[in-house]
């Protein structure tokens, strides 16, 4: 899965960007640059979604791909797709499960969804058995934190609580294919049964550890997309992430500046409160851009501007900073057309994809 | 006050072991204490009981985080919630937090490199503490087998709280070690109370191979004859991976892990927790493995590659049989063994021209502060390298709270200085390697060999001896705990890990077990 991954990627980026910005975003670098590749060339599916790989082995990966003439890797170190690579992904019979990742949508929730929900069943199946004293399988402090508040308002009902998430747990994952169901299972720890660690699992059912990081993360995806898009059957499993779905996905840094923004402050005085470069203030409105639909640009670039830009973006049918800027006559400054392109991404065909 | 109705209360031990009794009513009577007490002995609750008898807090130095992180873990899933393990890793908010409210711990935990903050040394001596410990304390010693810079700099830092009453624990240390001890806490009235290090349900015992095929081949053999819980010590982490997956291949039905420090979080703990549950056979680690680890009938430590020193070798081989069942401790020898030995002590310390260039960069700062990531980075150190070189740098003034200074000496003096004393340590550390190489060819019995140094008797053996007195490893008859071994299928597993219908999953297991 994760060559596949890698290779949709690359299909994806058509050529326009180099193996590393592939990297960024499977590690889910909270960069704009990174959050607006993802957007541009529709990969906001895969954003994060592999935060634990190190660079050795993407890089191993892409060597590989590179050997196997699946792929084509630039002096500039700009990726592109071999024909050979092309009728490989157009055969690959995972499609549909790719198209299942949400990364973007649930790069924040994945992670303590899961740690929570794992260190709750290890709590009330241990307390259920009368063992007090098992060591937390996560080390996370905040989750810890929740699992206990969870627990305690619910100590009453461990019975219950503990039929209904398995009964939830039950239903969904007999939505999903043997293996994701076996491999979810194996993970859990209870009673008396430490799960499986990645390795292991990667070793027992003859996968990568990549792969199995993201049947993993797939998992979990596919579970939110059941439990958010059929709210009614959930009483139990939506307490584990319903807090998380209200927050933004936006950097730390952008929304303070966000904030100084709807309150009047203009950009340069904005750097000198910050104490943050132009440059970076800037970065901050582009990632604003992306996310906000309604964040209004018109000051930072008037309308006709934006026409301008959007023209030849269609025209060319290129999303590369330094074309546009060249067919353009650099008119516009990087800024302005980092803009426009993210007002492309909201007018135009992306809509779609949000709803997976 | 009668000490066993308190143990009994709070932690719910009928009787002491040996040895606890005396050290915790000296603690009591404000006597300083060192204690040296075998592995698995019970040596933490020589303060843990302390802790909940007197007025103020008990600070314990423990040198390995990951050791310290557990023991808070496991305090705090038996019941004592006044715990805390205050380190590097905490982020800033867990320990503002903990700082605020330090006066309510009763137990506080710290890593030494904590100690040599001021402020945090500053915050501590406003609370009442009743005791101080140094847990490990053979790291204090320029000739324990684990050196660490930080402890040396504790004298001070006892002055600084006050004088409490101090505690050092440790489960090896010659009578060199144990003076160097004294003399480096500046407590010359130290109680001593020494025990024997030896662990009469342990067998010692050793093969040699004509190469390393052979010792896997061996190895493989005594582990498929005795399905045992079983440590495998490797010295690299490498190694581990690699022999674990030859076992896997080679064994079948035995469950195999390795473990070692680059593996992420989660997965150690998954894998600790598994060996500890049961639900591993075979553990193939390295030394980041052990120390904390806390189960009753591992039966079997296999050296497939030596430590550095015969005090290392000791602790590793003291994690097993703590239930006090017939265990056994074999190494595993081949010819080329040492080089990975020695190229490991050499690496501990940095070499001479990272000593050079530091200096030489430094030289060209003065006056600056110095950021420590970027000196890691640019010079390639491993922590402990930065840390010795640190504490060398502060010895020979060139740095002062954190400040490059001017000096009057000589940069090429000081880099000499330096230089001279890692060359001094590591013939030090050949040195001492040597002694294990030499136990590992040894004539007569392997017992009274490894323990000569440290005392002179050694106890009656409870079962055998080793291979020169009484035992061959494939004579060997432990005690075997049945397994279940089942294959569910996911909905099954579902079912039983929460608890639902109980009793088809029972009646299918002893189907199984049957079979
Ligand atoms: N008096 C006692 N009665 C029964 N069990 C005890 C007693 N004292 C300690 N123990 C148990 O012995 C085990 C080992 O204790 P501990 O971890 O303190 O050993 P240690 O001497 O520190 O070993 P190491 O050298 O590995 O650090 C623990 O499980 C502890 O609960
Ligand atoms: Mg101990
Ligand atoms: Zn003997």
């Amino acid at each position: 899965m994760f060559k596949d991954v890698v290779l949709d990627c690359i299909y994806k980026l058509n050529g326009e960007r180099s193996a590393s910005a592939i990297y960024h975003l499977l590690t889910g670098k909270r960069s704009s640059q990174t959050l607006q590749d993802a957007r541009i060339y529709h990969l906001k599916n895969y954003f994060g979604i592999l935060k634990s790989l190190n660079r050795s082995k993407f890089l191993e990966c892409i060597n590989q791909l590179n050997n196997n003439d699946f792929i084509i890797v630039e002096e500039n170190n700009y990726v592109i797709l071999t024909e050979r690579g092309f009728s490989y992904l157009k055969k690959i019979s995972n499609q549909e499960q790719l198209s299942q990742f949400s990364g973007l949508n649930y790069e924040r929730i994945t992670n303590i969804f899961n740690s929570r929900l794992q260190l709750f069943i290890q709590t009330i199946t241990n307390v259920h058995s009368n063992n007090y004293s098992f060591l937390a399988i996560s080390d996370d402090k905040s989750v810890q934190i929740w699992v206990k508040k969870l627990f305690n308002n619910k100590q009453n009902e461990i019975d219950k609580w503990i039929y209904g998430i398995y009964s939830e747990l039950f239903a969904i994952l007999s939505t999903m294919s043997q293996m994701e169901a076996s491999v979810f299972v194996d993970r859990l720890t209870g009673f008396n049964k430490i799960g499986l660690s990645k390795m292991q699992l990667a070793k027992k059912y003859k996968q990568s550890y990549e792969d199995i990081e993201l049947m993993l993360v797939l998992i979990i995806h596919k579970m939110l997309n059941q439990l958010i898009y059929k709210k009614q059957n959930s009483e139990f499993l939506i307490i584990f992430f319903d807090d998380l779905l209200q927050e933004s996905f936006v950097t730390d840094s952008a929304t303070k500046t966000y904030q100084l923004l709807k309150q009047g402050f203009g950009i340069d005085e904005i750097c000198k409160i910050r104490k943050l470069k132009e440059s970076t203030i800037q970065d901050h409105l582009v990632e604003i851009a992306y996310v906000d639909p309604f964040f209004d640009t018109q000051v930072f670039l008037p309308d006709e501007e934006e026409r301008d830009i959007t023209h030849i973006v269609e025209k060319y049918q290129t999303r590369r900073l330094k074309d546009i800027n060249g067919y353009l006559d650099h008119k516009y400054s990087y800024f302005k057309i980092r803009l426009a392109l993210a007002a492309i991404q909201h007018n135009g065909g992306t809509k779609k994809e949000e709803n997976v | 006050m009668l000490l066993e109705d308190e143990l009994k209360k709070h932690f719910g031990f009928s009787s002491f072991r040996t040895g606890q009794r005396e050290i915790i009513s000296d603690i009591l009577n404000n006597k300083d204490v060192l204690g040296v007490l075998p592995t698995g002995s019970g040596k933490s609750l020589c303060y843990q009981l302390p802790a909940r008898i007197i007025d103020g807090s008990v600070i314990v130095v423990s040198p390995l985080i990951s050791l310290m992180v557990d023991q808070v873990k496991q305090l705090i899933a038996s019941g004592f919630k006044d715990v805390v393990a205050i380190n590097s890793f905490l982020s800033f908010s867990e320990k503002e937090l903990a700082y605020k409210q330090i006066d309510s711990y009763k137990l506080i935990y710290v890593s030494p490199e904590m100690l040599q903050n001021k402020r945090f040394v500053k915050l501590l001596s406003t609370i009442k503490i009743g005791l101080f410990v140094i847990d490990e304390a053979h790291c204090i010693s320029q000739w324990g087998h684990e050196f660490r810079p930080d402890y040396l700099k504790l004298d001070f830092i006892i002055k600084a709280l006050n004088n409490p009453t101090v505690l050092a624990l440790t489960a090896t240390a010659t009578p060199s070690v144990q003076a160097d001890i004294l003399n480096q806490l500046q407590c010359k009235s130290m109680k001593k109370h020494i025990h024997s290090m030896d662990r009469n349900n342990i067998t010692f015992a050793v093969e040699a191979f004509d190469n390393i095929d052979k010792k896997i081949d061996f190895l493989v053999k005594v582990l498929a004859k005795y399905p045992v819980p079983t440590m495998v010590y490797f010295s690299s982490r490498n190694w581990t991976e690699r022999v674990s997956s030859i076992l896997e291949s080679r064994l079948s039905n035995r469950s195999i892990a390795f473990y070692h420090g680059g593996m992420d979080q989660t997965e150690r703990l998954l894998v600790q927790q598994q060996f500890m549950n049961g639900q591993l056979d075979i553990i193939c680690c390295t030394s980041a493995f052990g120390m904390g680890i806390n189960k009753k009938d591992v039966r079997l430590i296999i050296h497939f590659h030596l430590p550095t020193q015969v005090e290392s070798f000791i602790q590793e081989v003291g994690r097993a049989g703590r239930d006090g069942e017939s265990s056994v401790s074999l190494v595993l020898a081949a010819p080329n063994d040492d080089k990975l030995s020695k190229l490991l002590i050499e690496r501990e310390l940095p070499t001479h021209d990272q000593v050079k260039e530091l200096c030489y960069y430094l030289n060209s700062q003065q006056g600056n502060i110095i950021n420590e990531e970027f000196l890691i980075e640019l010079f390639q150190l491993t922590e402990i390298q930065w840390r010795f070189l640190r504490y060398q740098l502060e010895k020979h003034d060139m740095i002062i709270d954190s400040k490059i200074m001017s000096r009057n000496k000589e940069v090429e003096v000081i880099i000499d200085e330096i230089n001279r004393f890692i060359l001094l340590r590591n013939r030090y550390k050949y040195e001492k390697f040597a002694e294990l190489e030499n136990w590992v060819t040894i004539k007569n019995c392997r017992r009274k060999g490894l323990f000569s140094s440290f005392q002179k008797y050694i106890d009656e053996p409870k079962f055998y001896c080793c291979d020169k007195c009484d035992f061959n490893i494939l004579e060997w008859k432990p005690i075997l705990k049945e397994k279940n071994v089942q294959s569910l299928d996911w909905k099954e597993k579902l079912k039983e890990l929460f608890l639902q219908g109980e009793k088809h999953v029972e009646t299918s297991r002893t189907y199984k077990a049957d079979v």
